[in-house]
């Protein structure tokens, strides 16, 4: 992998280091601030879509993709033609000519594919053009910064994401802890906003978030603590190679993934996915913003755009945590497709590692504290193997650990494999929003303390005593691959029933009780044919 | 049981403020102009006090200054929700007291009317009991089943929201050609989509956990509080005008009257307990059922009706009134069962051509005396809810 600093000093090799350095952390900051608001104004798209399929109705189809290029082209070619046309406006006009029905086209297209996907760029200049209002007793300094604190926690998650294989802004390797840090960032901006805002209804939503989401942490965070178990890493690539490999115990195929890699996987991912909904104060716990309840909740005073950095914190919020979950539990930007991650990642125990002579002979998880290293009498010390990473020279030997081959389009691939991970699960969140209702407060507090935590620390358990039997069991199978095919057999038979029990749960009989309390309800036989 | 025990802190230097807020006249789910001063420690309610009176049209007072018909169009604004429902009590208050005999086919457009705005008043209020619970989805399905409703009306008296169509003796207008099926094609459509509609939200675990045992009514409070219609039958008595004083031709109408079965391990809220605010969701849902029975037995009706001769005195849409009616001296007292409950009209005549007096008896009003007692002790949320569950509709409250 090479860095963006590396290939900088590569290429502009005239600069100075320091310039180097700037430009290297500039430009990813700024791919993350872009990131933040296209994946907020694609999210709310795709929200407003999803939400119109669900009630039946069109949803938003004025504002085409090619609308504001199309209407000036189309204006310029016509200023041309006419008869008041001076010479540049010919010449415009003629230039602009042949690219009309490409024009046409694109409208055709833009209207039928994605019709009214500019409607967020028109909704950000709505919401750019009106005043900001600060009342006249808020908190003046808090109810400013509150907004931005939002979108920056926002804005520093988005950071840390492990887009692609090749393409990330940042790998730490705390990067987990990281993430979970830095989206609880949000409750304090959302607790200044509530209490800044001097409005007893905005107060009330910011105390119910602040309640809310320090409980949700809990959950998310023994899942995550769970994953660091399992990936013996906390940096988010790290995470990701733990489950896509190649190594030992996985071949990138989709049932080595952590969710399937033991049966309290199972039951922790939908746990997380709870806490995650409650994290970003989604349905069925938008307790906080309840605009039945609390109007708007904590936003309540909030205009133009300080308002709109609340909205897009939550739908980048909303890509964020489903991007952990993804990372977590779904192999991360991991297509699931063996041959095809072992193809691009070409780097089997025993090949070479490209551009060296070195033989990848050991890969990060077979290192171990205390134990000595592969084909050495070498031992590492517990704070120099979390130091190791991907590519960095074993201590003690000339070997490195374990470099994936890099393919430019591997990177693509990749991120398109994260990228529909992602909305997928950002899909499932919408579908809950436009089809449940929302907790009580109280009902919410039970869900969390007294069901989710206590399978958290069941499943914590159960995972920690499973990665310490893995090894001693896997050897008396007769090998890891004897495990390994054990586990991923089992696992995709689990997969499978599984969705065979969705749809046999959404499709099955009712209970005689049930059609006897449908009926109930829905009793009365009109007659003519009709009924039930 | 009540969802919170306010216990006292047994801490001295621990103690919690009470917050006043005013909830209301413009907050989202207040269904109107209702403002409610609520008092909470924290989210749990102390005491909230309704505060009604900003949607006072004084429309009792200028029933005294217009004719016996031009008050018709101010009977719609009484209950904009359910015109068609509001005339008809008005309609029936003033032909008792004029002693007037109806057509036949008068009685059936106003029942299947009346039925149908009944359905379509219904969808309002589920849908947006629905919405109060933060599920949005169903407002706008229910809004949707009540377009059909309103297209109907539009056919038969041009206006989709005011109808101003029934009058004194009869209807307004007679059934345009094709609307009868038109009727007929919606209690077919409606059917399976309320079918979804239970799927969709009526047996969702989070919309009974949030309705269950929330605003609890007991049959006796009910009766004390001068609760009405679904309300009154959600806590479980068994009270419906057109069963038990029947008017029009309602007596020859089958029919069922759904009572709330809260705390039944056989009905259809067992995890409830009787009159508490999934009771008087369900007595709705149920209601739109029976109404579409009726209205089946009205289409049906309306079929034979249509093959009698034009001249025949039943086919007639409207009874033979004189242009300007003097009612003798008298008064009367009225009710008509309205989605919102009995709906009362008092009219007192002195013999001119205008009512001396005129006292509307409404459900909303009622539901909203007990409001303070029933939420006390229950969270922000829950009041949302008993709100919705009442069906409080303020032009009603205010008049």
């Amino acid at each position: 992998m090479i860095s963006l600093y590396q290939l900088l000093q590569q290429y502009c090799a005239c600069l100075p280091d320091w310039a180097l350095m700037t430009i290297a952390v500039l430009i990813p900051v700024g791919i993350a601030f872009l990131l933040v608001q296209a994946v907020a104004g694609g999210s709310t798209y795709i929200e407003r879509k999803v939400a119109a399929d669900i009630q039946r109705r069109v949803g938003p189809n004025q504002c085409n993709p090619n609308l504001f290029l199309g209407v000036f082209m189309r204006e310029a070619v016509a200023r041309g033609k006419g008869p008041k046309a001076d010479l540049g406006g010919k010449i415009m006009g003629a230039v602009l000519a042949p690219a009309l029905p490409l024009m046409d086209l694109l409208d055709m297209l833009g209207s039928r594919w994605a019709p009214g996907l500019l409607i967020f760029l028109a909704d950000g200049i709505k919401l750019i053009m009106k005043e900001s209002i600060v009342p006249a007793t808020a908190d003046k300094p808090l109810f400013k910064m509150a907004p931005a604190i939002v979108l920056c926690s926002a804005f520093g998650a988005l950071c840390t994401v492990p887009y692609s294989s090749g393409f990330f802004i940042a790998d730490l390797n705390i990067g987990i802890f990281f993430l979970a840090a830095i989206t609880s960032l949000e409750t304090i901006g959302i607790l200044m906003a509530g209490w800044a805002s001097n409005n007893k209804w905005a107060l009330l939503g910011g105390m119910r978030s602040a309640a809310q989401i320090v409980s949700y942490e809990l959950p998310a965070g023994l899942t995550i603590l769970t994953v660091i178990l399992l990936a013996g890493t906390m940096s988010m690539q790290g995470i990701i190679y733990d489950q896509v490999g190649p190594h030992d115990w996985c071949q990138g195929w989709a049932w080595q993934w952590n969710l399937f890699s033991n049966p309290f996987m199972m039951i922790l991912a939908p746990a997380y996915f709870l806490a995650a909904l409650a994290e970003c104060n989604r349905t069925p716990f938008d307790i906080p913003e309840a605009e039945s309840e609390l109007v708007a909740g904590y936003h309540t005073e909030y205009t133009g755009m300080n308002f709109a950095f609340f909205f897009m914190a939550e739908y980048a919020m909303m890509c964020v945590t489903s991007a952990i979950a993804v990372t977590v539990f779904l192999g991360g930007w991991s297509t699931g497709i063996g041959f095809l991650e072992q193809g691009m990642m070409e780097a089997n125990v025993g090949d070479r590692i490209p551009g060296t002579e070195l033989v990848a002979k050991v890969a990060v998880p077979e290192l171990t504290a205390g134990e000595p290293i592969p084909g050495t009498k070498n031992v590492i010390a517990a704070q120099d193997l979390k130091d190791i990473r991907i590519g960095d020279k074993i201590p003690g030997t000339e070997q490195q650990v374990l470099t994936p081959k890099y393919y430019w389009w591997a990177s693509l691939v990749h991120l398109l494999a994260f990228a529909v991970k992602t909305y997928g699960l950002v899909f499932i969140m919408m579908w809950i929003r436009w089809t449940l209702p929302r907790f009580r407060v109280d009902q919410m507090m039970t869900l969390c303390w007294k069901k989710l935590i206590p399978i958290g620390m069941f499943c914590f358990t159960g995972v920690a005593l499973w990665t310490l039997l893995r090894k001693p069991f896997a050897a008396w199978m007769g090998g890891i691959a004897a495990y390994r095919d054990l586990v991923g057999g089992l696992s995709m038979l689990a997969f499978f029933g599984f969705i065979v029990w969705i749809y046999w749960f959404f499709t099955k009989p009712m209970s005689p009780d049930e059609q006897k309390r449908r009926k109930l309800i829905a009793h009365a036989n009109v007659g003519h044919g009709m009924g039930a | 049981m009540p969802n919170v025990v306010i216990e006292n802190v047994t801490n001295p230097r621990v103690h919690s403020e009470e917050m006043v807020l005013s909830m209301g006249p413009h907050h989202p789910s207040t269904h109107g102009v209702l403002r409610l001063e609520v008092v909470t420690d924290g989210e749990v309610v102390v005491s909230a006090r309704p505060d009604i009176g900003y949607l006072h049209r004084a429309i009792e007072k200028i029933g005294e200054y217009v004719d016996y018909r031009q008050f018709m169009p101010y009977t719609d604004r009484v209950d904009y929700l359910c015109s068609m429902n509001s005339n008809y009590a008005y309609a029936l208050a003033v032909e008792k007291l004029g002693g007037y005999k109806l057509p036949l086919r008068a009685e059936l457009m106003r029942i299947m009317v009346a039925e149908l705005n009944r359905i379509s008043s219904h969808m309002i209020c589920i849908g947006a009991l629905a919405m109060d619970m933060g599920a949005y989805t169903p407002f706008l399905h229910g809004i949707c089943h009540r377009e059909k409703v309103n297209d109907i009306f539009e056919e038969v008296c041009g206006a989709r929201l005011t109808y101003n169509y029934l009058t004194i003796g009869g209807v307004g207008y007679d059934a345009p050609p094709g609307w009868i099926e038109k009727c007929d094609k919606f209690v077919h459509y409606l059917y399976p989509k309320m079918i979804e509609f239970n799927d969709l939200i009526t047996g969702n675990t989070i919309f009974q956990e949030r309705l269950c045992n929330v605003g609890i009514v007991s049959p006796e409070k009910a009766i004390n509080y001068g609760l009405v219609g679904p309300n009154l039958r959600g806590s479980g008595v068994k009270f419906d005008i057109r069963k038990n004083e029947p008017y029009s031709i309602y007596d020859k109408l089958k029919f069922d009257v759904p009572v709330g079965d809260g705390g039944d391990p056989n009905g259809s809220n067992p995890r409830g307990t009787l009159g508490d605010s999934y009771d008087r969701y369900v007595v709705r849902v149920k209601e739109v059922f029976e109404s579409l029975k009726i209205l089946r037995q009205v289409v049906d009706q309306m079929k034979e009706n249509e093959k009698l001769p034009a001249e025949h005195p039943d086919r007639q849409y409207q009874a033979k009134l004189p242009a300007r009616l003097r009612i003798k001296r008298g008064e009367v007292y009225c009710r008509s069962e309205n989605p919102r409950g009995e709906t009362g009209y008092y009219v007192a005549s002195d013999g001119t051509d205008k009512a001396m007096r005129i006292k509307i008896r409404t459900g909303s009003f009622s539901a909203l005396g007990c409001f303070e007692e029933v939420t006390r002790g229950l969270l922000i949320g829950d009041v949302i809810a008993v709100i919705g569950s009442f069906d409080i509709v303020l032009p009603e409250v205010d008049r």
